[in-house]
């Protein structure tokens, strides 16, 4: 092998690569609100009173979570179109970017689900009834009380589900979306592959700078949103 | 009306657990009971039968003429009788979310629909109060057990109920601190409201209440002024209480 690397360009690389950053961000933006609400609706089914519901949602969360998200993304990709044509919708011309999102949405719409369950129920229950003792009504009791302390437990979580949501965005490769990953593999096409292992390099840093950076927004977040209110902080 | 608080045959059970056998119990306005009783014998499940944080499976609450039978209530009529009462809890449970001001605020804001301003300063002056006014800008967990149950305390007293629910709102503190708390409950009933106290603070019994209640066993034992039934109870099983209870608080 005479092969020698140039690890100079990688500089140069990232910058390139970097077009793609806002259609990655963008997919995770979108990757993420549907999941919340999407979540926040199995988790209250998971709680409600419904037995049927309940088990739906509970059903729901086990086959997201058990399976590989690249397995989801094919089916999405394959089925999503033959289904919706049946329906007399023809997907044929949208983005790419839509499957991934879905994709990403439902998988990760099952760790919120898991995310909000845990941290509502984390809020100690005296919270709640003192919040009946001065006569709150349940819904004015869950926004004025328990949703905004089940928040605060929840960010660190949070903080790691949008992390994993981030880097899955990097799957989207699979079915052709130019995001950043994309790009990386389009510009080592486009060499002929001779600077694959610079490209990967390059990609691969701007992920785990992107990854830092989410890793300390989150952990500020939590110390501002629940600054104060901690034992260790008095 | 005669009575300010009117329980009649409250039965309630957990599961199998038959916990109210039947409590009878007719308070006047301004009356301060204190119910003593051996753990488990259901002081807290009474207490919260009367604003519905457990809902009795039979018999009937009236507060201020608002009567809800536990048979047959709805939320509205629940939310109407919580608004009648407050309580105060052995673990103080303030909201952990809200500092000191804002917690004692709470109440006024969203279930009485004060204007902000006016709720604040309503605060303000009721902190000053329990001796918190240094402390208004504090969360929870930032206060000592004393401070956070003065606090509580004041977001009960706040809402101007009917009668306040005490449930052993010294028995969560440091000996230390248990001075000060029973001082300031002491404050508000020279105020003249309805409360009702378990506890067994005997000492505080006996100055403060107007009537004592002992209850075994899912029952009202006996009941009766506090001279009468602290020195000289009738039914052996409160005698045996006393000199159980007396005999730790000497040992002590
Ligand atoms: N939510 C519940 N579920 C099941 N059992 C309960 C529940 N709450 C109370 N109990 C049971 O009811 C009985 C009476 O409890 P309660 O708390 O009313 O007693 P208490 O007189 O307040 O006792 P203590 O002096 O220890 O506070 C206990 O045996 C308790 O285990
Ligand atoms: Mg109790």
């Amino acid at each position: 092998m005479n092969y020698t690397y140039d690890f100079a360009s990688i500089p140069g690389l990232i910058l390139k690569i970097l077009h793609a950053f806002p259609l990655t961000m963008g997919i995770l933006l979108c990757a993420l609100a549907i999941s919340l609400t999407l979540g926040a609706a199995v988790a209250a089914g998971t709680m409600g009173r419904n037995r049927f519901l309940q088990s739906l949602c509970k059903g729901y969360i086990s086959f997201m979570r058990g399976i590989p998200t690249l397995v989801l993304i094919f089916l999405l990709y394959l089925g999503m179109p033959q289904a919706l044509k049946q329906l007399g919708i023809d997907i044929g011309s949208w983005n790419k970017a839509v499957f991934i999102i879905a994709t990403l949405s439902l998988n990760a719409s099952a760790n919120m689900a898991e995310m909000m369950r845990a941290s509502y129920l984390a809020v100690d229950k005296g919270q709640r009834e003192a919040a009946y003792s001065v006569g709150m009504k349940p819904f004015t009791a869950f926004r004025r009380i328990i949703f905004p302390q089940a928040l605060g437990i929840a960010i660190p979580t949070l903080g790691n589900n949008i992390i994993l949501l981030f880097k899955e965005t990097s799957l989207g490769f699979t079915i052709g979306v130019i995001d950043i990953l994309g790009r990386a593999r389009a510009i080592s096409a486009a060499s002929f592959g001779a600077n694959k292992l610079e490209v990967y390099i390059a990609s691969g840093i701007i992920y785990w700078i992107i990854c830092i950076v989410l890793e300390q927004a989150s952990r500020l977040a939590e110390r501002a949103y629940t600054k104060g209110r901690k034992k260790a902080a008095g | 009306m005669d009575y300010m608080v009117k329980l009649e045959n409250i039965q309630k059970s957990f599961g199998d657990n038959h916990i109210l056998k039947g409590v009878e119990l007719n308070i006047k306005k301004g009356e301060v009971v204190v119910i003593l009783g051996p753990s488990g014998s259901g002081k807290t499940t009474l207490l919260r039968t009367i604003n519905f944080l457990d809902a009795a499976d039979e018999g009937s609450v009236c507060v201020n003429d608002f009567k809800v039978d536990a048979k047959k209530h709805n939320k509205a009529q629940v939310i109407e009788l919580r608004r009648k009462t407050a309580m105060v809890f052995q673990n103080y449970n303030l909201f952990a979310n809200k500092t000191i001001l804002e917690n004692v605020m709470e109440g006024l804001v969203t279930v009485k629909k004060f204007k902000k301003s006016d709720a604040e300063e309503m605060s303000r002056r009721i902190l000053a109060k329990v001796g918190l006014s240094e402390r208004c800008d504090f969360y929870p967990a930032q206060l000592s057990g004393g401070q956070q149950q003065r606090a509580g305390i004041a977001r009960a007293l706040i809402l101007d109920p009917d009668v306040i629910l005490f449930d052993e709102p010294t028995s969560a503190l440091d000996p230390e601190l248990v001075g000060e708390v029973l001082s300031t409950i002491k404050n508000v009933a020279q105020t003249g409201i309805t409360m009702i106290v378990v506890t067994h603070e005997i000492a505080f019994a006996r100055e403060v209440a107007t009537r004592v209640i002992f209850m075994e066993g899912g029952k009202v034992v006996e009941q009766g002024p506090p001279e009468a039934l602290l020195v000289h109870p009738k039914e052996p099983r409160t005698q045996q209480f006393l000199s159980r209870i007396t005999g730790i608080s000497e040992s002590a």
